[in-house]
């Protein structure tokens, strides 16, 4: 017991920072994420056994958490497999017109230490779907298979989602250029 | 390899800066930017920018009270059934303090709670805590958690949805298991729960299987049915949802008394 007590620790510890980074993007309500990290340690705890030693524990935890999301979020699951790939792609052909987006391209340290908060703002706003998925990927580091395999959706659509929220986020760091300076969106 | 224009090698520009791309088309982009240095500057400068986004959502920690609270609920040494918390002496108020426990195992059920009052002992709480405490000492006979349903299907309690655990208030509660009994003549379900590695039961019978309702449907406090030395009590919640009733069984003194379930 206090062996198997200390793998678990061992593993779990190192994961908990962005257990908790991904539970309180994921979730609203004061409180819930604490209640969705905790129950999802109490959980993957009482499936220590199940797990296999050597293989990934950081995706099998993430696992466990994002189930423990689903269950307090029943409706998400349903909105991950909803995509419109057409209007992804508008939204970056608009983006690359942007003279304000060029000044972000050109210093994003100098435009992000403007932002941070307003941009972790941003990244709440996002649809939870895509919120999701950028996450898991840009943030966690996931592979586009990893997510898939966890959230039970195709690749092509973590793809889609992915690609929607970074699209957004860039939307808003060049909304937030265009009102603080002069930029003028360039011709076509 | 194939050989890309500008916009098929941007519009795999993620995919490539997420080292995602297959090897034929990692190579296929690879050689693009090296001749187009339009594509290079626009790859470099996303890379960069995508960098900086990480970087500065990464930056949050778990704080360190919500780390502990978290490492603390993780089981220690001995089984959790077994293990029991020091509980001080309860107040003067005691009965004001007795209840939540119970409670937040109905609500956690998803059940109503009449308005409550207090009398003392009659003969089915008594029962009803001397089999909650039987429970505790040992989990004979207890069917676990996966096989509760099939249990309550079998005895004719299938309609009631049977919370099988989760947070309330903060508290974890979690369903062990249950087991059919016979509460002084009555035929029971017995669901056992933990909630803060502190037990706790819920009674599920028939209104139709005894005279009358004990008090009236009102919680109970029960005195002398003691768990550890000192002279702690138990409470019996009772509940009623259609032709079934409910009795809930727990020592909630390690809650809150001014818990909003009640």
């Amino acid at each position: 017991m206090a062996d198997r007590r200390a793998d678990f620790s061992a593993l779990l510890e190192p994961e908990l920072d962005a257990l908790w980074r991904f539970a309180e993007r994921m979730c609203w309500e004061g409180g819930t994420a604490e209640d969705c990290v905790q129950e999802a340690v109490l959980t993957a705890w009482r499936k220590f056994e199940a797990f296999s030693v050597g293989t990934n524990f950081r995706a099998w935890v993430f696992r466990i958490l994002v189930n423990t999301i689903f269950n307090a979020n029943n409706s998400l699951r349903r909105r991950l497999r909803v995509t419109d790939r057409g209007a992804d792609l508008d939204l970056v052909a608009a983006l690359e017109r942007e003279e304000a987006y060029e000044h972000v391209l050109a210093d994003p340290e100098r435009v992000l230490s403007r932002v941070s908060d307003e941009l972790r703002g941003a990244v709440k706003s996002l649809p939870q779907a895509e919120r999701m998925v950028f996450l898991l990927r840009a943030i966690e580091g996931f592979s586009y298979r990893e997510i898939a395999d966890t959230l039970e959706i195709p690749m092509g659509t973590v793809m889609s989602h992915l690609f929607r929220a970074r699209a957004r986020l860039r939307e808003f760091l060049a909304d937030h250029v265009r009102e603080s300076g002069s930029p003028r969106r360039v011709p076509s | 390899m194939t050989t890309l224009r500008c916009e098929q090698a941007r519009a795999m520009l993620m995919a490539y800066l997420d080292s995602e791309l297959d090897a034929n088309a990692t190579l296929s982009v690879t050689e693009h930017l090296k001749g187009c240095a339009g594509c290079r500057e626009r790859f470099e400068r996303e890379g960069r920018l995508e960098q900086a986004l990480v970087a500065t959502l990464r930056e949050e920690t778990m704080p360190a009270d919500v780390r502990a609270r978290v490492l603390d609920a993780l089981p220690g040494h001995a089984p959790r059934r077994m293990r029991r918390r020091p509980r001080p002496r309860l107040p003067v108020r005691r009965e004001a303090l007795a209840f939540a426990a119970a409670a937040v195992l109905l609500v956690a059920a998803g059940l109503y709670l009449y308005p409550f009052g207090r009398v003392d002992g009659p003969p089915l709480a008594l029962r009803a805590t001397a089999s909650h405490r039987a429970a505790f000492a040992s989990s004979d006979g207890l069917v676990p958690p996966e096989r509760v349903d099939a249990l309550l299907r079998g005895a004719g309690f299938g309609e009631l949805p049977i919370a099988h655990g989760g947070f309330v208030n903060g508290h974890m509660v979690e369903l062990l298991g249950a087991r059919r009994e016979d509460l002084a003549g009555v035929p029971v379900i017995h669901l056992v729960y933990e909630c803060c590695d502190v037990p706790a039961s819920v009674f599920l019978m028939r209104r139709a299987d005894f005279e009358e309702l004990p008090v009236g449907l009102r919680p109970v406090l029960v005195e002398g049915a003691s768990l550890d030395e000192v002279d702690d009590l138990l409470d019996v919640r009772f509940a009623r949802r259609g032709d079934l009733v409910l009795a809930a069984v727990g020592d909630g003194h390690h809650l809150e008394p001014a818990s909003p379930l009640l």
